[in-house]
C-alpha cells in the first residue's frame, strides 16, 4: 500500500463551484462533466451522497445543492417541450440521474416544491416515460414517497397521498395504468406515509397489497414473494397478521361483492393468504378497542333518517360532521378507503334529492363529493355527486369543468357526455354545444340509445327542431327494438312530439297506446323507468361564473377540463371559427401547462404533428395512424401493455386484425377488473363495437391516463 | 486516439498540460487510447453537441451510445464500429466472472437498508424476497450499460479475504467509490459464468452486438482517471491497481447488459469511509511501466506524477 499521504480533503473543493453557480454545477454533476474526482465516474447520486454527506442543513453548500437542484429541474421541464428524439432521451436521462439525487439526498426545498406543485411537475414527468427503465415519472412518484415525512413537516396534510398510493397499487400490472413495477413505488409509498398518530404503516400496506392482487391477479408464488417482503418489514407475530389481515380481505371482499351486485364475492389470492396464515374462511372480524373502526352503520343510517325527514340542514350537521370526520380518520389510519367513500356518496346524494335548504345541502354534498373523489379517483359515484352538486350550487362553470375532467378521465363510458349534455343544455343555456356532444356521443357509441332520445329531447324542446328529433326517435326504436326502456321512452318522446302538430294527432294517440301497451306487458321495466326519472328539481342558476376559488375545485382540474373542452371544440368547430379557437389553444400550449395531455389535444386537431416514437402512447398512435401501415400500430403495441395494449388491440380488431382481436379475446375471457371504471368501460365496447373505432376516440381512450389534477 | 476536430485537439492539449492530476489523467486517456479506430472516432467527433469540450462530449457519448436510453439499446461498445476493441477470442464458457455493484441507489428505491439485504443474503434463502427485490430493482436501470467485469480466478484469494471489498475495490480500479469520513457505502458481489453472458449476447448478435465483451476505452464510462487504455498489441486489458505496487494487475473485460439471477448475488459488504488515500500520479505510473514491461512496448504511454500536483 502507497505511503499514506492525506490527499482527501474533508470539505470537496467542488462544493466551492456549487455555491457560486448552484444551476450550473448541479447540471453539470448531472451529465458528467462536474470537477468532482474522484467521483467523475460514480453515478451522480453516489458522488452527491459522498460530497454532501455530513454537512448540515444551514451549510451554504446544502443550500446551494437545493437550489441549483430545482432549477435545473425547471431547465429539463422547459427544454422538453417539443425537442427531437435524441434531446428527448437525452433530457430523460439526466432528469432521471437527477431524480435518483433527489432519492438519496432529499433536498429540502426541491423535495416540498415536488410534492406542493404534483400537477406541474407530473405532467411534465408522464411525458418522459420512454420505456419500462427510462420513466420519469415513476422515479418521479417514488421520490415522493421517500419524502413524504419532509413535506409533513413543510404543512402538507402528511397522509394526504394514501389514496395516491393505493390508486398505483391497483394499477401496477399488466391489467393497469402502469407497468408491475410501480408496485414497488405504491408499496413504498404506504409504508412511509408519516406516521402521526398511527404505530405503523402495515394495515396501509396490506391494502395496497390486496388491491394490488385483486386487480392485477398475480400468480401465487408473485404474491406470496410481495406478502413475504411486506412482511419481514414488520416484525409481528401470526396472531396479528392473521387478524389484519382478515380484517382488509373482508374489507375488500365486501367491497368486490357490492360492486358486483354479488357476482363476486372473493379474489384468488384471498385464498392463498388465508391458507398462509391459517384463517378460516368467514373468520368475523374483531372490534379493535381503539380509534381506528370505522364509525358504526347505525350512525349513517340515522343522518339519512334525518334527511329523508326534510329536517333543516343546521339540525343535521351534528349528525353529519361527526360522521364524515370519523370515517375520514378511520381512512387515513387504515387504508381501508371504502367506507369514506360509500358514505360520503351515499349522503351526499341523499342530500341533493331531499329536503330544504338547497344551498346548504349542495354546498355539503360538494364537498363530499370532492371528498369521495380524492380518496377513490376512479369512483364514479363519486365524481358524478361533485359534479351535481357544484351544478345545484350554483357553481355551473366549475361543474362543467368537472364534467368535461371526467370525459377526459373515462372516455369509454358515454354517460358522462349525456350527463355534461344536460348540464349544457338545461341550465348553462348551450344547447347546441349539448347537441354537438350528443352527436359525438352517438357516433362514438352507437350501440347506445341513450345518447339518441337525449338527443331527441333537446331537438325538440330546445333547439325547436321535432322534425330531426322525429326521425332519431324512430331510428331509435328500430334499432334497438329488444331494449324495452328505449322503446317506451322514444315512443313517449315521440308521441309528444306528434302532438304538436294538430294533423297528427291519431298519430301521437297510436304511439302512446303503443308505449303504454309495452308498459303494461312489462311492468318491471315501466317501474324502474319511473324511479330513474324522479329526478330532483333543477335548479335556476344564480350566476353561471361562480369564481373557482369558492367552488373549491382544484386549479388543475379545471385546467384539464378546459383543456379538453378546447379539444371537443376544435373538433367540432365550423371552418370559419376554427382558426381563432385553434390560434388560442397554440397559445395556451406554447405556455408549457400540462404538456403530456395538452401536447395530445395539439396532436389531436393537427396543431403539431407527432411522431411514431414518441413517449406519449396516445400521440404516437396518432402518429402511427397518419402513417397508416399496420406495421406502425404493431410497433407501438411492441412498447405498451396494460390497458392501453388493450385499446390498441381493440382499435386493431375494429378494424378487421385477426391476430389483434384474438389477443382482445383471450383479454376478454380473462376476470373483469371489477373496481376499475375503464376495465368495465373498455370490455363493453369490446362487447358491442361492430365497426371500426374512429381515431380520434382511441386516441382519448390512450390520453386518459395523461394528467392528473387531484394529487397534492 | 488523435481528433480530427480542431476544437477538441485544443481542448486534449489543454487537459494534458493542466497541473490538476484528474484533467492530466483524463487527457492521457485519450492521447494513449489505441483500441479506438477511426471509424468510431469520427462517429464520436459527429455526435452530441458541438461544445468543443472532451469532457462533455464524452460524458454525451457514454449516456447516449455506451448506456443508451432503451432497454433494447446495443452499446456502441459491441458493435462494427469499435472493431478495434471488440474481444474476438472465443474464450470457455465454463468460467466465472465477477463484479462489484454499489446497492446504496437500489435499497433507496425499494425502502431496504444494507441490514435488510445482508440478512437476507446471510440467511442463505437462494430465494429470498428481497434479493428477488433487489434484482427486480437493477432490470429497471435505464439503458443497457455495459458492465466491467473480472475473471474471478485472478481475484479469488481476495474474494476469500475479510476484507475482500476493500481488496477489490483497490484491484479493479474502482477508485470513484471513496465513502466520506464515516460514511457507509454498500456493495454486492455478483458471481455468474461467462457463458450466461454469452447465452444474453447470442439474440442480440442479428442486431449488431458483433461479440458479448470487449476492451474497455477511453469512451466506455464517464471520465475517470483510474482508467488506463492498454496498448493495442497487448492481449488483455488491465485494470489500474490503486494501492498495490508488487501484485499482478488484473484483466478487465465489458460484456454486454445481462439480467441477473438471485443465485449471482455472492455476498454483500461496506465500505466506511475515510479509506486510505490514492495516489493517482503514483498510481498510474507504477500501472504505465507494468503495461510497458508486458507489453513490450518501452514507448507507450508518458509518465505523469512528476507533472502534476497531489
Amino acid at each position: 500500500m502507497d505511503a499514506v499521504i492525506s490527499t482527501a480533503p474533508r470539505r470537496h473543493q467542488w462544493l466551492d463551484q456549487l455555491i457560486a453557480t448552484p444551476a450550473a454545477e448541479v447540471r453539470a454533476l448531472t451529465e458528467g462533466t462536474a470537477s468532482i474526482h474522484p467521483f467523475g465516474r460514480a453515478e451522480p447520486s453516489d458522488a452527491a451522497a459522498t460530497i454532501l454527506f455530513g454537512l448540515g442543513p444551514e451549510d451554504p453548500a446544502v443550500k446551494a445543492f437545493d437550489q441549483g437542484t430545482l432549477e435545473v429541474f425547471v431547465q429539463y421541464r422547459t427544454a422538453t417541450v417539443r425537442v427531437d428524439r435524441w434531446q428527448r432521451d437525452r433530457i430523460a436521462l439526466t432528469a432521471l440521474d437527477l431524480m435518483t439525487v433527489v432519492q438519496r439526498v432529499a433536498p429540502h426545498n426541491t423535495v416540498i416544491d415536488l410534492h406542493r406543485r404534483f400537477a406541474y411537475w407530473n405532467a411534465w414527468a408522464e411525458t418522459l416515460v420512454v420505456d419500462r427503465g427510462l420513466d420519469l415519472r415513476r422515479e418521479y412518484w417514488r421520490s415522493l414517497s421517500l419524502t413524504q415525512d419532509i413535506a409533513g413537516e413543510a404543512g402538507l396534510a402528511s397522509r394526504r397521498l394514501l389514496p395516491f398510493w393505493l390508486s398505483i397499487c391497483s394499477e401496477a400490472g399488466l391489467r393497469g395504468r402502469y407497468d408491475e413495477s410501480y408496485l414497488t413505488v405504491g408499496l413504498l409509498g404506504l409504508r412511509s406515509l408519516p406516521l402521526g398518530e398511527e404505530a405503523a404503516n402495515e394495515e396501509a400496506a396490506l391494502h395496497g397489497l390486496a388491491r394490488w392482487a385483486d386487480a392485477q391477479r398475480p400468480a401465487k408464488t408473485r404474491f406470496l414473494r410481495e406478502w413475504h417482503v411486506l412482511a419481514g418489514a414488520f416484525p409481528r407475530d401470526a396472531t396479528f397478521w392473521a387478524e389484519l389481515v382478515t380484517r382488509v380481505l373482508t374489507s375488500v371482499e365486501e367491497e368486490i361483492a357490492r360492486q358486483t351486485t354479488r357476482a363476486r364475492r372473493t379474489f384468488p389470492a384471498a385464498e392463498w393468504w388465508r391458507e398462509e396464515l391459517n384463517i378460516v374462511t368467514g373468520r368475523r372480524v374483531r372490534s379493535r378497542g381503539h380509534h381506528l373502526e370505522p364509525p358504526p352503520r347505525e350512525r349513517l343510517r340515522e343522518v339519512l333518517a334525518d334527511i329523508d325527514a326534510r329536517l333543516p340542514f343546521h339540525m343535521i350537521v351534528p349528525r353529519l360532521e361527526p360522521l364524515i370526520q370519523g370515517h375520514e380518520r378511520y381512512a387515513t389510519g387504515t387504508g381501508d378507503t371504502f367506507y369514506v367513500v360509500r358514505t360520503a356518496c351515499n349522503i351526499g346524494m341523499r342530500l341533493l334529492r331531499e329536503g330544504a335548504d338547497l344551498a346548504s345541502r349542495a354546498s355539503a354534498a360538494r364537498e363530499l363529493g370532492r371528498l369521495a373523489v380524492n380518496f377513490e379517483p376512479t369512483n364514479v359515484y363519486a365524481w358524478a355527486l361533485w359534479r351535481d352538486a357544484l351544478a345545484w350550487e350554483g357553481h355551473l362553470e366549475a361543474a362543467e369543468f368537472v364534467g368535461w375532467e371526467s370525459i377526459r378521465l373515462f372516455p369509454e363510458n358515454p354517460q358522462w357526455r349525456n350527463q355534461l349534455a344536460l348540464l349544457l343544455g338545461d341550465q348553462l343555456d348551450r344547447p347546441r354545444e349539448a347537441e354537438e356532444l350528443l352527436h359525438d356521443c352517438v357516433r362514438l357509441f352507437p350501440y347506445d340509445p341513450v345518447p339518441r332520445t337525449q338527443l331527441a329531447s333537446l331537438l325538440a324542446s330546445r333547439l325547436n327542431r321535432p322534425e330531426e328529433a322525429e326521425s332519431i326517435l324512430r331510428e331509435a326504436i328500430s334499432l334497438f327494438p329488444d331494449d324495452l326502456s328505449t322503446n317506451i321512452i322514444a315512443r313517449y318522446q315521440l308521441a309528444s312530439i306528434l302532438r304538436r302538430a294538430p294533423t297528427r294527432s291519431t298519430e301521437a294517440k297510436g304511439v302512446l297506446a303503443e308505449a303504454q301497451r309495452i308498459e303494461r306487458a312489462h311492468p318491471g321495466v315501466a317501474s324502474a323507468l319511473r324511479q330513474r326519472s324522479d329526478r330532483p328539481p333543477v335548479m335556476i342558476p344564480k350566476n353561471t361564473k361562480t369564481p373557482h376559488a369558492s367552488a373549491n375545485v382544484p386549479e388543475d382540474t379545471i385546467e384539464l377540463g378546459k383543456s379538453r373542452r378546447a379539444l371537443f371544440r376544435m373538433r367540432n368547430a365550423s371552418p370559419k371559427s376554427r382558426e381563432a379557437i385553434n390560434l388560442e389553444f397554440k397559445k395556451y400550449l406554447e405556455k408549457g401547462e400540462y404538456p403530456g395531455y395538452n401536447y395530445y389535444v395539439a396532436a389531436a386537431v393537427g396543431l403539431v404533428t407527432p411522431a411514431t416514437d414518441d413517449a406519449i402512447i396516445a400521440t404516437a398512435f396518432l402518429a402511427a395512424e397518419r402513417e397508416g401501415s399496420a406495421g406502425a400500430l404493431d410497433r407501438l403495441l411492441g412498447r405498451v401493455e396494460g390497458v392501453d395494449a388493450v385499446v390498441i388491440n381493440l382499435a386493431c380488431a375494429s378494424r378487421g386484425d385477426k391476430d389483434a382481436a384474438l389477443r382482445l379475446q383471450s383479454w376478454m375471457e380473462e376476470p373483469a377488473n371489477d373496481l376499475s371504471p375503464r376495465d368495465h368501460g373498455l370490455r363493453a365496447i369490446a362487447a358491442r363495437t361492430t365497426s371500426p373505432l374512429p381515431a380520434d376516440f382511441v386516441g382519448d381512450m390512450l390520453a386518459a391516463s395523461l394528467g392528473m389534477s387531484l394529487v397534492a | 486516439m488523435i481528433f480530427s476536430r480542431p476544437d477538441l485537439h485544443a481542448d486534449l492539449v489543454r487537459l494534458r498540460s493542466s497541473r490538476y492530476a484528474p484533467d492530466r489523467a483524463f487527457g492521457d486517456n485519450f492521447e494513449f487510447e489505441e483500441r479506438v479506430g477511426d471509424a468510431r472516432r469520427d462517429a464520436f467527433e459527429a455526435a452530441g453537441v458541438p461544445v468543443g469540450s472532451v469532457l462533455a462530449l464524452q460524458a454525451d457519448h457514454f449516456r447516449m451510445h455506451v448506456q443508451g436510453a432503451l432497454h433494447d439499446h446495443i452499446p456502441v461498445t459491441f458493435t462494427a464500429v469499435n472493431h478495434d476493441a471488440l474481444y474476438a477470442p472465443d474464450i470457455d464458457g465454463n468460467q466465472k466472472i465477477v463484479r462489484i455493484e454499489c446497492l446504496d441507489d437500489v435499497l433507496t428505491k425499494i425502502g431496504r437498508s444494507f441490514a435488510d439485504i445482508e440478512d437476507a443474503v446471510k440467511s442463505g434463502h437462494r430465494g429470498d424476497a428481497i434479493v428477488a427485490q433487489l434484482l427486480d430493482q437493477w432490470r429497471l436501470y435505464p439503458g443497457a450499460r455495459p458492465a466491467f467485469v473480472a475473471f474471478k480466478s485472478e481475484v479469488v484469494t481476495d474474494i476469500g479475504a475479510p476484507d475482500w471489498l476493500l481488496r477489490l475495490r483497490n484491484r479493479m480500479g474502482l477508485g470513484h467509490y471513496d465513502p466520506a469520513a464515516g460514511q457507509r457505502q454498500a456493495f454486492a458481489l455478483m458471481e455468474y459464468l461467462v457463458k450466461d453472458v454469452i447465452a444474453e449476447w447470442l439474440p442480440l448478435e442479428t442486431r449488431g452486438a458483433k461479440r458479448p465483451f470487449a476492451f474497455p476505452t477511453v469512451l466506455e464510462s464517464r471520465a475517470s482517471p483510474y482508467f488506463y487504455p492498454g496498448p493495442r498489441d497487448l492481449p488483455s486489458s488491465f485494470a489500474l491497481d490503486l494501492t498495490d505496487p508488487a501484485r499482478n494487475p488484473i484483466r478487465e473485460m465489458l460484456h454486454v447488459r445481462i439480467t441477473y439471477r438471485v443465485d449471482h448475488l455472492v455476498k454483500v459488504g461496506e465500505l466506511v469511509g475515510l479509506l486510505p488515500p490514492v495516489r493517482l500520479g503514483a498510481a498510474r505510473d507504477r500501472h504505465l511501466d507494468r503495461l510497458r514491461r508486458d507489453g513490450g512496448r518501452v514507448d507507450f504511454g508518458a509518465p505523469m506524477s512528476s507533472d502534476v500536483d497531489e
